[in-house]
């Protein structure tokens, strides 16, 4: 196991037993490797394993096969929680409680020295927007409060991993804003982070790793660009230049055109290919930019699914 | 331990805020001051009345107590309080004693209001010192909390949402009436629990002495017996899932 | 693994130990209180005491509703009755006020009762519980009972300790239940017999200190006063009784006995005064006292100085 690897799993395997019934599979042996210092995106559509996975990682729940680590360790290993952040998909608190309480007793938990412990809990209110809420019951809060909370519980103790599920559900368009800036600046101070969400948009906003789950099968994991750009690569014609455009366009995918009347021809990821569209610009007078054909995530995520389907 | 002083302060925090608990006390403590108006009717006997009703109706406010516990642990698993519990650095061992420790101080802290009421209500009533089978007496009711909260916290864990209070409500009541096992090796005591060793209403009633090396000893097999139903539940809860 | 072998060994320990405790416990319990063991069996989940308060008010009600406790119903309060002493023994409202009820119709019921509530260790300071057994035998059973009644009535002398008014009451059916057994055995009438129990009492409690009756400066007085009635009634008996001579020698060899300094009339044991010639309610001639032994003037009693010449005596 490398030093540079936040989370492992090798073949995690879940099947949740029922009565009278054949258990249901929720994870298929998933394996994945998160980096450190990455923004995870974990993807997948409901039933995917998403949570699953999130809360075996917590050892909240018990894998039926296969192994997790997390910081190096098992993840049954209760003390490496002192570095983890860990927010879970609808995050519910003592309602009795103030926020300041509640944060005071997680503080406490995470073995945070008392002297520390008070500045921190303001620092983390300050950080979600909700100090001035700090000394009002749990139970007064509004879903998007009780996320605020949440997010503040799970960068409480500076974690070196933050565990998120969902994080962005609940929250309006600027809590929404503000919890992206708070993942960046979390990463900055050089933690990594695991999250899973349904909102693409904001995924491939802030994460630099993806993987996607279905029906409990890992699809695909990697870097986001690289997932994205692999869709193929395109060429974009300048006018007039028929000679390059014949030779190129029988092998295009797609074609379209511009308003200046350039081309734009999108070919396959083929190495082939490839090789034989760098040897016409090449030979060409004219500036031609070839460029990795970045699919949106959106596009990709909903393709995989697609063709995973299809099997 | 300190993540059960936690765990456990939080849980007393919460329920001791709720309206409904000093609302329970105030309804006792009518209820014990109302045995008084059965002068007549019991020939006399209201004294004895009063004195075997607060120790009754804070036996059954202690249960209560107890099976709130039996719903607050689901609770917590459904709606994922506990999950933000355990993914800090706690064992859930640890957060299992942190409930039952919680839930028994909150029980403490009700029984003894209904204890100290009472007393007042006798003193008022019929000017005459509070005996000390009284006060031990109290005492025990205020002890078979923890052998209580343990067997709430064991079927919380262990059986259905819906079943574990009606489990725990028919086994605390049987296990008052349990020591016609008392031939059985291990099963007395052992697993089943005897909790008619902290009941002593009618002693109380007659101030019939009980020593303080009794009251020790019963403390001590409750603590034994907690133990037994904490660390069951632990292990099962070792192999639960929380979703 | 290694956790929940710990989780297994914590078990086995706390159900070991809980159980040894629990044994030991219940044995210091029932010592404690024993009248625990013959508590109802049902599982009532500790509350017997509560339900003995409920069930002894239904009791009051029941009762209130009936007109008399006879043949008919007597059988529905004694279930009442022992449903009520399965859950509290130590209720001695049940015994005092509860068995008394059914105390004409079933008395046999009544004193079996009552004679469990005798060997209560929570009621052995109860006086009136033995006290009511033997007068529910006097009363209401015939006289080969009576010998039973007399254990009862001495158990009610020995628990109220000779020291109240009850004990006097006590000791009266006491004197009496013997005095019947013995009329019976001997064949007396009752008048005779209460007088030759009362002298044996005096002989052996206070002349021997063997008597069944605890002796205390009370009850010697209370005897004292009970014989010389007896005494009285023998030497001065009223119309409708005529001792017999053994009965009159009896009472006459009790004044020498007993009374021997309490200067009674010899004719019909009447205390006369001093310097009285003559008995004031019979007119016998007495042994005259408390004269001056000088000027034979008649002093006050307890006179150091002679009341009419001031000399010393």
């Amino acid at each position: 196991m490398g030093a540079e690897i936040v989370i492992q799993t090798e073949n995690l395997t879940k099947v949740y037993k029922r009565l009278f019934k054949a258990g249901k599979k929720a994870l298929d042996n998933l394996t994945i490797s998160v980096p450190k210092g990455a923004v995870y995106g974990f993807l997948g559509p409901n039933g995917a394993g998403k949570t699953t996975t999130i809360k075996i990682l917590m050892d909240l729940i018990k894998s039926t096969g296969g192994t997790a680590y997390v910081l190096g360790k098992p993840s049954y290993d209760v003390e490496i929680k002192e570095r983890i952040g860990f927010l879970p998909d609808s995050p519910a608190f003592s309602p009795q409680l103030t926020a300041y309480e509640f944060l005071n007793i997680c503080g406490k938990l995470l073995k945070i020295p008392s002297a520390e412990r008070g500045p921190r809990i303001e620092m983390v209110l300050e950080t979600v927007k909700m100090a001035p809420h700090m000394r009002e019951k749990i139970g007064s809060f509004s879903r998007g409060m009780l996320q605020r909370i949440g997010v503040a519980q799970a960068i409480l103790n500076q974690p070196d991993l933050l565990i998120l599920d969902e994080p962005l559900l609940g929250l309006d368009p600027y809590g929404r804003q503000e919890f992206k800036q708070i993942i960046l600046t979390q990463q900055a101070r050089g933690a990594s982070v695991f999250f899973s969400s349904h909102i693409l948009s904001d995924v491939e906003e802030i994460c630099d790793h993806v993987a996607i789950l279905n029906k409990g099968k890992l699809l695909c994991a990697g870097r986001l660009n690289k997932l994205l750009g692999a869709s193929g690569f395109t060429a974009i014609i300048p006018p007039n230049n028929d000679e390059v455009l014949k030779e190129l366009i029988t092998m295009a995918a797609k074609t379209s055109r511009k308003e200046d009347g350039a081309w734009i021809l999108t070919f396959p990821a083929d190495d082939e290919i490839r090789g034989k569209v760098d040897a016409v610009v090449s030979k060409s007078s004219d500036k031609i930019n070839v460029t990795a054909a970045y699919e949106k995530l959106e596009d990709f995520f909903f393709r995989t699914l697609k063709e995973d389907n299809k099997q | 331990m300190n993540e059960i002083i936690a765990i456990a302060g939080s849980t007393w925090k919460n329920v001791l805020r709720l309206k409904v608990v000093y609302f329970l006390v105030f309804c006792v403590w009518v209820l014990v001051t109302s045995a008084l108006n059965y002068d007549v009717l019991s020939l006399g006997l209201h004294k004895e009345l009063l004195v075997d009703a607060s120790l009754l109706l804070n036996t059954i406010a202690g249960v209560l107590v107890i099976i709130s516990l039996t719903f607050e642990i689901p609770k917590e698993l459904k709606e994922g309080v506990a999950s933000t519990m355990l993914s800090k650095p706690l064992g859930r061992t640890h957060y299992l004693i942190g409930k039952l420790v919680g839930y028994v101080v909150v029980g403490v802290i009700v029984c003894s209001l209904i204890a100290l009421g009472s007393f007042f209500i006798f003193k008022i009533s019929f000017s005459e010192p509070i005996g000390m089978i009284m006060l031990q007496s109290q005492i025990m009711v205020i002890l078979s909390l923890i052998p209580m909260a343990a067997l709430a916290v064991l079927f919380s864990i262990a059986l259905p949402e819906i079943v574990a209070p009606i489990v725990t409500v028919l086994v605390v009541w049987f296990a008052h009436s349990s020591a016609a096992l008392f031939n059985i090796p291990v099963v007395y005591g052992g697993i089943i629990p005897d909790l008619d060793l902290f009941n002593f209403k009618a002693d109380a009633v007659y101030n019939t002495a009980i020593t303080w090396n009794y009251v020790i000893l019963v403390a001590l097999w409750g603590i034994a017996y907690a133990l037994f139903a904490t660390a069951l539940a632990s292990l099962i809860f070792s192999r639960k899932d929380i979703r | 693994m290694k956790r929940n072998a710990i989780h297994v060994v914590i078990i086995i320990v706390a159900v070991l130990g809980g159980w040894l405790l629990a044994q030991n416990l219940h044995q210091k319990q029932l010592e404690l209180s024993p009248t625990r063991a013959t508590l109802s069996k049902l599982p009532l989940g500790g509350f017997h005491k509560f339900l003995s308060d409920v069930e002894w008010m239904f009791f009051v009600n029941y009762l209130g509703s009936l007109n008399t406790v006879d043949g008919d119903n007597v059988k529905q309060v004694v279930s009442r009755l022992e449903r009520l002493m399965s859950y509290d023994p130590n209720l001695s409202k049940i015994y005092q006020e509860g068995a008394a009820m059914i105390s004409i119709a079933d008395p046999v019921k009544t004193v079996e009762i009552l004679d469990a509530a005798c060997e209560n260790p929570n009621l052995k300071s109860n006086s009136q519980i033995p006290f009511y057994a033997g007068f529910v035998m006097v009363q209401h059973m015939t006289p080969p009972n009576h010998k039973d009644a007399i254990r009862y009535f001495k158990m009610a002398i020995e628990r109220s300790g000779g020291k109240d008014q009850g004990n006097a009451y006590y000791t009266s059916y006491y004197y009496r239940a013997k005095a019947k057994v013995l009329a019976g055995e001997k064949k007396l009438d009752d008048r005779h017999a209460l007088l030759q129990v009362l002298f044996n009492e005096w002989d052996d409690a206070i002349l021997n200190s063997r008597g069944d009756v605890p002796t205390s400066e009370y009850n010697s007085q209370d005897l004292k006063e009970r014989l010389l009635l007896a005494v009285r009634n023998t030497k001065n008996p009223p119309e409708d009784y005529k001792p017999t001579a053994e009965a009159v020698k009896l009472a006459d060899e009790i004044t020498k006995k007993v009374f021997s300094d309490a200067h009674l009339c010899h004719s019909c044991a009447t205390a006369y005064c001093p310097g009285d010639k003559f008995c004031g309610a019979c007119g016998t001639e007495v042994i005259v006292y408390g004269l001056c032994p000088f000027c034979k003037e008649v002093l006050t009693p307890g006179a150091k100085f002679c009341v009419k010449t001031g000399q010393k005596l």
